[in-house]
C-alpha cells in the first residue's frame, strides 16, 4: 500500500506538533523538514520537534530538497506571509507535483477573497496536477457552521461566537494577535505600527460563510472591545464582525479571546430558522493548538482525493482523525 | 445559467414536503413527478401536495418523463433494498440524470455492498452523472466526524440523538417504536417483529469506525422502553456499542419519545485531545425538516460532484441556500 510522504516547511511550534502527531500515525511519513532558522537547519526535524529522531536532517533549501526526495504533500507552516507570497513562496512543491496545504486562514477562500490569485493558483496547480488548499482551526469553524444548516428549511439568522481561553498560548503569541497583556496605549501604538493585528482580517470571514448561503451582505462592521484586568492590562478582547443585508443583521460572529480563570473554550451557535438550533461545542482548553495541528495533519489523506486545483476549503468534505493506514483513505 | 430541472420520484410523506419547499425554491424548475398510485396519476402535483397547482401533472410513464431532459431527480420513493433502489433509478442514470436517493442504504455502499458499489459507480461514470443518498441520519454521521477534524487524538466517541415525538402523528410512532403501547404490546411487538428493530443504527458505527480507520470487533445492541406509571410505553432508547477487542470505542444512543419539555437535541462526546462535548439543542421540527431539507440542499452537489457513486460522507457541507440555486454549481 502507498505510504503518504509529507514535506513540513516551517518547524515551529505548529510544525513540531505536525512532526510529532505524525510520528503515531500508519501510512504517513515526514520525508523532508524545511526551516531557515541557523539553529535548526543540519540538526534532525524530530529532535528539533522535542523527540527522537526521525531520520529527517532540517534544510534552509526547499527546492534542492524536492529535487532529492519524493512527496505527496508538503505542509506550509512557516511565520504567515500574505496569501500571494505564500503561494509563490510554495512553487518548488508545485513544480514538482507535490500537493501544498497551508495553515493561513487567508488562503481559505481565494475564489471569494482574490479572485485574480485563486484563477492564478489554480492554474498552475492544474498544469502539474496539485491541489492546493488552505486549513486551519478557523475553518474547522465554518465547515462547522455551515453543516449545521444541512438540515433546515430556512436560516433567518446566524449568531457564531468562539470563545477560547488562551493560557494554552505564549504571552507572546497573545499580545502579537490579540493584545493580551497590553496597555491601551501600547495596544493602540502597536496596531498602528502592525506589530499587534488589527484583527481586520476577521472581516473576510462573515461574507465568506454568508456566501455559501447565497446572502450577499451590503454592509460589514468589525466592532472591538478590549478587557482590562485590575493593573489596566488587556486580558481579553471581544471581536465582533455583523454582517448586513438592507440594514438587517444576517449574520454575527463573535471571537471572545482572554485569560480566562475558568479556562472556558466553546463554541456557540444560534440559527434563527427552521428548525431553531442552539448549538454549544465544549472543548478542553488545548483545542486550540490541538486543532490547528489536527486540521491539518487530518486532512493530508483528503488532499490527494481532491481534484487539481485551487480547492475552497469549505468544498472539502468532513476530514475525520484516522488512525490505520493513511493510504486506504486516499 | 437556467433553473436547475428537477424531478421528483414518489410522492409520500418525504416526497410531498419535498415538492413543497421546491415550489418556494429560486433557481429550481420542477418539470416532472412520478408516482404509481392510480388515485395521484394525471393530478396536478401541487394540488396532491396541498398547495397551488404547479402545472406538473403527477405520471407513471418513466421513460417518458426522464426524456424531458432534467438535470437531477429526487428519490423518495418507499424505503426498500439499495439493490431495488438502483434497479429503480438506473434509467434515470442512463437518461443522462443525477440521482439523490432518500435511503440510507445506499449511503455508504464501497463499504456495505461493494459489488453494487461498483456497478452502479461504472454506469453513472459512463453517462457523466453522480448518484447518493442522504437523510437526516447522514446528518448526524457527518456531523460526528466533523467534530473529530480537530482532534489529534480520540479515544472514545459517545453520540446520542434525543428526540421529541410530538412533531409526528400517533400512528407513526406507534408503528415505528411502539410509543404509546403497554409494556406487554410492545414487546410482543418487538419479538413479532411488528415493531422496527432498527438495527441499521448499527451500520452507522461501521461507518464512521472506517473512517477512523477503526476495525470494529463487535457491536453490542440494546432496546430499553421508557415506561409510565400507567405501564404505557413513552419512549424507547437504542444503544449501540461498537468494541475493539474489550474496548468500547463508539456508542451511539437513540432516545425517542414524548418528552414533556419537547426537548430535541444531539450530544456527542469526544473522548481525546481536545475533550469535546457537543450539544445541538433544536426546535422539535427538526426531526420532520432535515428528511427532506437534506434532499433539497443537496441538489447543487449531485450537479457538481465528479461522476460516480458517492459515499455520503465524501460530500462536503451542503448548506441551505437562499438564492438560486445553480449560483452553488
Amino acid at each position: 500500500m502507498k505510504e503518504v510522504s509529507v514535506i513540513v516547511y516551517g518547524v515551529g511550534s505548529v510544525g513540531s506538533g505536525i512532526i510529532n502527531t505524525l510520528r503515531k500515525r500508519k501510512g504517513v511519513k515526514v520525508v523532508g523538514a524545511v526551516d531557515i532558522d541557523p539553529e535548526k537547519v543540519g540538526r534532525d526535524a524530530g529532535v528539533v520537534s522535542g523527540g527522537e529522531p526521525i531520520g529527517v536532517t532540517i534544510t534552509d533549501d526547499a527546492r534542492a530538497l524536492a529535487e532529492t526526495v519524493k512527496a505527496d504533500v508538503a505542509l506550509n507552516v512557516a511565520a504567515p506571509l500574505g496569501v500571494r507570497e505564500t503561494f509563490h513562496e510554495m512553487i518548488w512543491a508545485i513544480e514538482k507535483s507535490i500537493n501544498v496545504i497551508v495553515a493561513s486562514m487567508e488562503t481559505c477562500n481565494l475564489w471569494f477573497t482574490d479572485k485574480e490569485l485563486a484563477q492564478e493558483v489554480d492554474k498552475t496547480c492544474k498544469k502539474f496536477g496539485v491541489t492546493y488548499v488552505g486549513f486551519g482551526a478557523t475553518q474547522a469553524e465554518e465547515r462547522y457552521i455551515t453543516m449545521m444548516t444541512e438540515g433546515s428549511v430556512d436560516v433567518r439568522h446566524i449568531s457564531f461566537t468562539h470563545h477560547a481561553d488562551v493560557q494554552a498560548f505564549t504571552d507572546e503569541s497573545n499580545a502579537a494577535e490579540w493584545g493580551i497583556s497590553l496597555t491601551q496605549e501600547e495596544y493602540d501604538r502597536r496596531v498602528a505600527e502592525g506589530t499587534v493585528k488589527s484583527k481586520e482580517d476577521l472581516k473576510s470571514i462573515v461574507p465568506y460563510v454568508a456566501d455559501s448561503f447565497g446572502w450577499k451582505l451590503d454592509d460589514v462592521i468589525l466592532s472591538k472591545k478590549l478587557h482590562f484586568d485590575e493593573d489596566d492590562k488587556i486580558d481579553g478582547l471581544t471581536a465582533t464582525v455583523e454582517g448586513f443585508i438592507n440594514g438587517v443583521s444576517k449574520i454575527d460572529m463573535n471571537w471572545e479571546m482572554l485569560i480566562d480563570p475558568e479556562r472556558k473554550y466553546f463554541d456557540r451557535l444560534i440559527v434563527d430558522g427552521t428548525p431553531m438550533i442552539n448549538a454549544l461545542n465544549e472543548y478542553t482548553p488545548d483545542r486550540g493548538m490541538a486543532a490547528t495541528i489536527g486540521a491539518i495533519t487530518n486532512g493530508i489523506a483528503y488532499i490527494s482525493k481532491l481534484p487539481s486545483g485551487y480547492a475552497n476549503t469549505l468544498s472539502v468534505p468532513a476530514c475525520p482523525i484516522i488512525y490505520d493506514e493513511y493510504g486506504l483513505h486516499i | 445559467m437556467g433553473d436547475i430541472k428537477v424531478i421528483i420520484s414518489g410522492v409520500g410523506g418525504v416526497g410531498s414536503n419535498v415538492i413543497r419547499l421546491l415550489s418556494k425554491k429560486k433557481g429550481i424548475d420542477i418539470i416532472g413527478v412520478i408516482d404509481i398510485d392510480e388515485d395521484k396519476i394525471g393530478e396536478d402535483a401541487g394540488t396532491i401536495v396541498g398547495i397551488e397547482p404547479i402545472n406538473v401533472f403527477i405520471t407513471n410513464d418513466i421513460p417518458a418523463i426522464y426524456k424531458k431532459g432534467a438535470d437531477v431527480v429526487i428519490c423518495t420513493s418507499a424505503p426498500t433494498s439499495p439493490e431495488e433502489t438502483f434497479s429503480q433509478m438506473c434509467q434515470a442514470l442512463e437518461s443522462g440524470i443525477n440521482v439523490i436517493v432518500a435511503n440510507m442504504g445506499t449511503c455508504n455502499l464501497w463499504n456495505t455492498n461493494p459489488e453494487l458499489a461498483e456497478e452502479i459507480d461504472t454506469i453513472s461514470k459512463k453517462h457523466g452523472v453522480s448518484y447518493f443518498g442522504i437523510g437526516a441520519t447522514q446528518l448526524q454521521e457527518r456531523f460526528i466526524l466533523l467534530n473529530t477534524e480537530g482532534c489529534s487524538k480520540v479515544d472514545k466517541i459517545t453520540f446520542t440523538h434525543f428526540a421529541d415525538l410530538h412533531a409526528f402523528t400517533p400512528e407513526s410512532f406507534r408503528k415505528e417504536w411502539g410509543v404509546t403501547l403497554t409494556k406487554r404490546e410492545f414487546y410482543e411487538g418487538l419479538k413479532s417483529g411488528s415493531i422496527e428493530k432498527h438495527d441499521y443504527f448499527a451500520d452507522g458505527i461501521s461507518y464512521i469506525a472506517e473512517r477512523l480507520g477503526w476495525k470494529i470487533d463487535k457491536i453490542v445492541t440494546k432496546h430499553e422502553p421508557m415506561i409510565d406509571d400507567n405501564n404505557i410505553v413513552y419512549g424507547i432508547h437504542y444503544t449501540f456499542i461498537g468494541y475493539i477487542g474489550s474496548v468500547a470505542k463508539i456508542e451511539t444512543n437513540w432516545i425517542f419519545l414524548l418528552d414533556k419539555e419537547y426537548r430535541y437535541f444531539d450530544r456527542i462526546v469526544v473522548e481525546g485531545t481536545p475533550y469535546v462535548d457537543s450539544v445541538n439543542k433544536f426546535s422539535p421540527d427538526r426531526g420532520m425538516v432535515s428528511t427532506f431539507a437534506s434532499l433539497v440542499n443537496a441538489i447543487p452537489y449531485a450537479l457538481k460532484s465528479e461522476p460516480g457513486y458517492i459515499n455520503t460522507l465524501d460530500l462536503p457541507a451542503c448548506t441551505l441556500v437562499n438564492d438560486e440555486l445553480y449560483n452553488h454549481i
